[in-house]
């Protein structure tokens, strides 16, 4: 079975692999939870949520993946930090090169695939809390990953 | 200075000291005029929590009423020993011949030594319409200030599990602060989140700050 940490595992290269990813968000990709004490912002959260598999009746099944990116930046730090952010979230997992891009990460096991990843919607909205007087914009991405795992490997 | 017999008090109090009294008039200019007190500390007490950080000290002048050239009155300063005490009552009379004036001095540990700069965003956008928050103008610099930790507790905040920190900034004087404006102090960009007034010459006013890592 595909699992959470094999989606969070390709989300995460999938973005580092992403022109610009890395300078634009050089606080890094963190699964679930952000960092203790973050090096750098802005720095991307992801959260991986599963659906109920399809099961059939060989050992192939289909498990469906909501994958949510977001990436916390201070306004004006750097400038234009969050509108680089949601272009690179758009780059990254919504495009056409994007899905491409997930459909070729390999998974853990070599049967398992990942079909597609398809745009939900992108998401954008202030922070609660302000750091150092900076409004915190989170600029996000929700995304459908389609796998298919075989269930005959571990 | 010839004195009265109503002066006799002096064997009971004698005014060993001399002080200066200033006589603080917003309208006009001040007036200061020296003389002959008798001095004793009432009170010393923390003046906010601060773990001793922020005391006050109360002291009880006997002020020789033919001395001042002026009625002392709340507001007025005494400068005794090189500390400044604001006068908080004064009360006297001409039959007596001395005033009595109860005065405070505001102490912090190290004094006001630290400085703070309040700034407050400029009221410009970026191409999404969002407070850019690039530019900032300067409302106060180097306001004499002391940074005192208040504490924290574990909060989910930014997808994190951290602990906003919060301290108060004691000031030497008032300042016109809003919510969203940074202090910034020794180089750290504090968000501020309260400002209090007191609104007394016996109290500094104070700036409740966070920080988020």
């Amino acid at each position: 079975m595909v699992t959470v940490d094999d989606i969070a595992g390709a989300v995460g290269g999938r973005l580092a692999a992403t022109a610009g990813w890395s300078a634009a968000v050089p606080g890094g990709v963190h699964l679930g939870r952000g960092p203790d004490s973050p090096t750098d912002y802005p720095y991307a959260v992801v959260d991986v949520v599963p659906t109920d598999a399809e099961v059939f009746s060989g050992d192939i099944s289909l498990q469906r993946f909501e994958v949510r990116v977001g990436v916390y930046c201070p306004s004006g730090d750097p400038a234009g930090g969050a509108k680089t952010a949601g272009e690179l979230l758009n780059l990254a997992l919504a495009s056409s090169a994007g899905n491409a891009a997930m459909q070729s990460s390999p998974l853990r096991n070599a049967n398992d695939k990942i079909l597609h990843c398809l745009p939900r919607r992108p998401e954008g909205d202030f922070a609660d809390p302000l750091r150092g007087g900076r409004d915190v914009w989170r600029a996000g991405v929700v995304t459908d990953v389609l796998t298919q795992s075989d269930r005959g490997a571990a | 200075m010839p004195r009265t017999w109503q002066q006799n008090t002096q064997k009971y109090l004698p005014w060993l000291e001399t002080v200066t009294v200033t006589s603080v008039r917003p309208n006009s200019t001040d007036q200061e005029g020296e003389c002959e007190a008798g001095v004793y500390k009432l009170t010393g007490v923390e003046g906010a929590p601060s773990y001793g950080v922020y005391t006050k000290h109360t002291v009880r002048f006997t002020l020789s009423y033919a001395d001042l050239p002026f009625d002392p009155k709340p507001r007025d300063r005494i400068t005794w020993k090189g500390d400044a005490y604001t006068v908080l009552s004064a009360t006297g009379s001409d039959w007596q011949q001395f005033w009595v004036a109860d005065a405070v001095n505001l102490v912090l540990a190290e004094d006001l030594r630290q400085t703070g700069t309040l700034t407050r965003w400029a009221a410009t956008q970026d191409a999404a319409y969002r407070q850019a928050q690039a530019a900032s103008a300067t409302l106060a610099a180097d306001v004499p200030c002391r940074l005192q930790p208040l504490g924290w507790s574990a909060d989910d905040t930014l997808d994190r599990r951290t602990g906003p920190k919060r301290f108060a900034a004691f000031l030497a004087s008032a300042l016109d602060a809003r919510a969203k404006d940074v202090f910034a102090v020794s180089g750290t960009a504090y968000t501020v989140l309260e400002y209090a007034d007191p609104e007394r010459i016996d109290e500094l006013p104070r700036l409740t700050l966070e920080e988020i890592l």
